[in-house]
């Protein structure tokens, strides 16, 4: 795909209510293809809808979600896959019962055509499907780090490696845009920095990346754009330094005292 | 990771062609240690249980949902092909492939109704299906013969060649039981099947992997149909008469109860399943009056020993050893844990 085809997410006018309860009023954003967008929000800002909403696991009320131009259809989280957009979740989501490499490879067979037929009968297509699936699936584990691992079922591996599996699961999906969904929660500080890394290296790779997080020093180290969410509305955004500049998300997100606040959040 | 996760057996994602050939191993060896006309009727039934549990566990296994309609799919198969060959003159080579269409169909509709159900609703939905498919059974009197049952069905032939010497009748279930085996364990280590175990582990994840979770599910629906159509098939030419009661309630859960015992989702879990079906069918013969009795307290005491079923259990013990000469590895090479992994 040509450099001019490669939009990254766009979101425009987004809007859902739960009930009399307004989560989303009228977000528009966009996360580029290759570069970091964050968005942040103090709890209850729909960090998580505005996810699960470009994800298609939830239906907006207004507005659209476009993948490279393309508009997503509303509400259809198994249809992201085929338009390249990938998502991790905050709580850790493995295929447990299943080695790490066949978590990964699972995230391959997103992009393979085939018919459960030919799978049935392990007709030619389906051989060269799976031989395909987990030679990149190696390929990727070899490239984290995990490739000791690749045949150890995953429920084995400690959360860390776990959340880091789920991400090299996304990117077997050779994603356009990832969601990627407090991918820190849980993490012990020390993780930080690798996951860091790994994110900056999505960017690099010309993904547009999404990144819904708490962790405000990670958020501001890798970051390009901020996204600040509040009750549902795009409060401000701009450069890390200039977000955390401004008055009102010093008001909204880290609230009065925000020096105490701050460090709780690091 | 969620609680549903619990539901599902561990260590399927390991290879597991070897159960496939310990399944095709005990099917060529079991009618060489005894192979009486006796002996080969019971391999025979046997055999017939293997075809319905492999069929079973693309729904029970793979797709991790408990059905409990397979008791009444299988029932379906059995009078599709009895009916086809009593009633309408059909010969038995074109019986057995109505059966299992006829049973597909049937699972497909049962399937797109109850499948969108939660766990339990979804139970009752599949064990109401196979309720009113056993009421069937016993109504329809004038194709089904009632409960008297539906007599005079003729041996399965092929090219007028009658298929009644016990060997050849073993030799024909068996070879299926095995074909299924093979496409069963195909589809275990595809990408299908790895989707829809994926599904049954982790639903949001494999939704966003682009599994749509209502394809598979309806594909494992299918596929225990038809499995079950060619046994109920092959349980209508080998027993020549069929009735109600071999496909009520008990045979329902028994069915059920034998996979899990076995290893729900394992290749190896029908064979065992199937073994222990016909284990209990012979010893409890005896003692007909008791044979709910000795049932239950089996299943009883086996859940309280393996409630991960005996596959299962045999896999945990392995893995729990793995991990625990890992863990050992590790802490003797203390402090640079990472260098011993491999």
């Amino acid at each position: 795909m040509s450099t001019s085809e490669r939009q990254g997410l766009r979101v425009t006018g987004v809007s859902k209510a739960y009930g009399g309860l307004q989560v989303l009023k009228d977000v528009t954003l966009r996360a580029p293809a290759g570069s970091i967008t964050a968005v942040i929000g103090p709890n209850g800002a729909g960090k998580s809808t505005l996810a699960n909403v470009i994800s298609g696991f939830v239906t907006q009320d207004a507005g659209q979600v476009f993948v490279n131009g393309a508009e997503l259809p509303a509400g259809k989280a198994v249809a992201r896959a085929g338009h390249r957009l990938g998502r991790t979740f905050q709580n850790l989501e493995v295929f447990t019962g299943m080695t790490v490499l066949h978590n990964v490879a699972m995230g391959a067979y997103s992009r393979q055509k085939g018919s459960h037929l030919g799978d049935l009968i392990r007709g030619p297509r389906t051989r060269r499907n799976e031989r395909e699936a987990e030679e990149s699936a190696r390929a990727l584990l070899r490239k984290f780090g995990l490739e000791h691992r690749a045949d150890s079922l995953v429920e084995s591996l400690p959360f860390g490696e776990a959340k880091l599996v789920e991400m090299v699961r996304v990117l077997a999906m050779e994603p356009e845009v990832v969601v990627l969904d407090e991918p820190a929660a849980g993490l012990p500080p020390a993780s930080a920095m690798p996951l860091a890394e790994t994110i900056a290296g999505m960017a690099q790779e010309g993904i547009g990346v999404l990144l819904i997080e708490h962790n405000m020093k990670l958020v501001m180290s890798i970051s390009e754009h901020v996204v600040v969410l509040d009750q549902g509305r795009v409060l401000t955004e701009g450069s890390p330094a200039e977000v955390q500049k401004d008055p009102r998300v010093i008001e909204a997100y880290l609230g009065p005292g925000h020096a105490k606040s701050e460090e709780l959040t690091l | 990771m969620s609680s549903r996760l619990s539901a599902l057996p561990r260590s399927l994602g390991r290879t597991n062609s070897w159960e496939l050939w310990i399944t095709i191993g005990l099917l060529l060896l079991l009618p060489m240690l005894m192979a009486t006309d006796y002996a080969l009727h019971i391999w025979t039934r046997m055999a017939i249980y293997v075809i319905l549990l492999t069929g079973l566990n693309f729904i029970n296994g793979m797709a991790g949902m408990i059905s409990l309609a397979q008791a009444g799919f299988f029932g379906l198969g059995a009078y599709a092909a009895g009916i086809a060959a009593v009633r309408f003159d059909v010969p038995p080579v074109l019986a057995l492939v109505i059966a299992p269409v006829v049973v597909t169909l049937a699972a497909l509709l049962v399937g797109m109704m109850s499948m969108r159900l939660k766990e339990i609703y979804f139970k009752m939905a599949t064990l109401g299906a196979g309720f009113v498919l056993f009421l069937l059974f016993g109504r329809m009197v004038e194709l089904t013969g009632g409960p008297n049952g539906l007599v005079g069905i003729p041996p399965f032939s092929l090219f007028g060649f009658e298929f009644t010497e016990p060997i050849v009748k073993y030799g024909f279930v068996a070879l299926l039981a095995i074909i299924g085996a093979i496409v069963a364990h195909n589809l275990l280590v595809s990408r299908t099947g790895r989707a829809l175990r994926a599904y049954g582990a982790s639903e949001p994840a494999a939704l966003a992997a682009g599994a749509s979770p209502f394809k598979l599910r309806l594909l494992a629906f299918g596929m225990s149909g038809f499995y079950a159509g060619v046994a109920g098939a092959l349980e209508a030419f080998d027993s020549r008469f069929i009735s109600p009661s071999t496909f009520d309630f008990m045979m329902a859960v028994l069915l059920v109860v034998a996979l899990v015992l076995s290893g729900a989702g394992r290749m190896i879990g029908p064979i065992l399943g199937a073994l222990l079906l016909t284990g209990i069918e012979v010893f409890a013969a005896d003692y007909a009056d008791y044979e709910p009795l000795i049932m239950g307290v089996i299943f009883l005491i086996a859940i309280q020993l393996f409630p991960r079923g005996l596959a299962g259990e045999l896999a945990a013990r392995r893995e729990d050893r793995r991990e625990r000469a890992k863990r050992e590895a590790a802490e003797q090479a203390k402090p640079d844990q990472e260098v011993v992994r491999a």
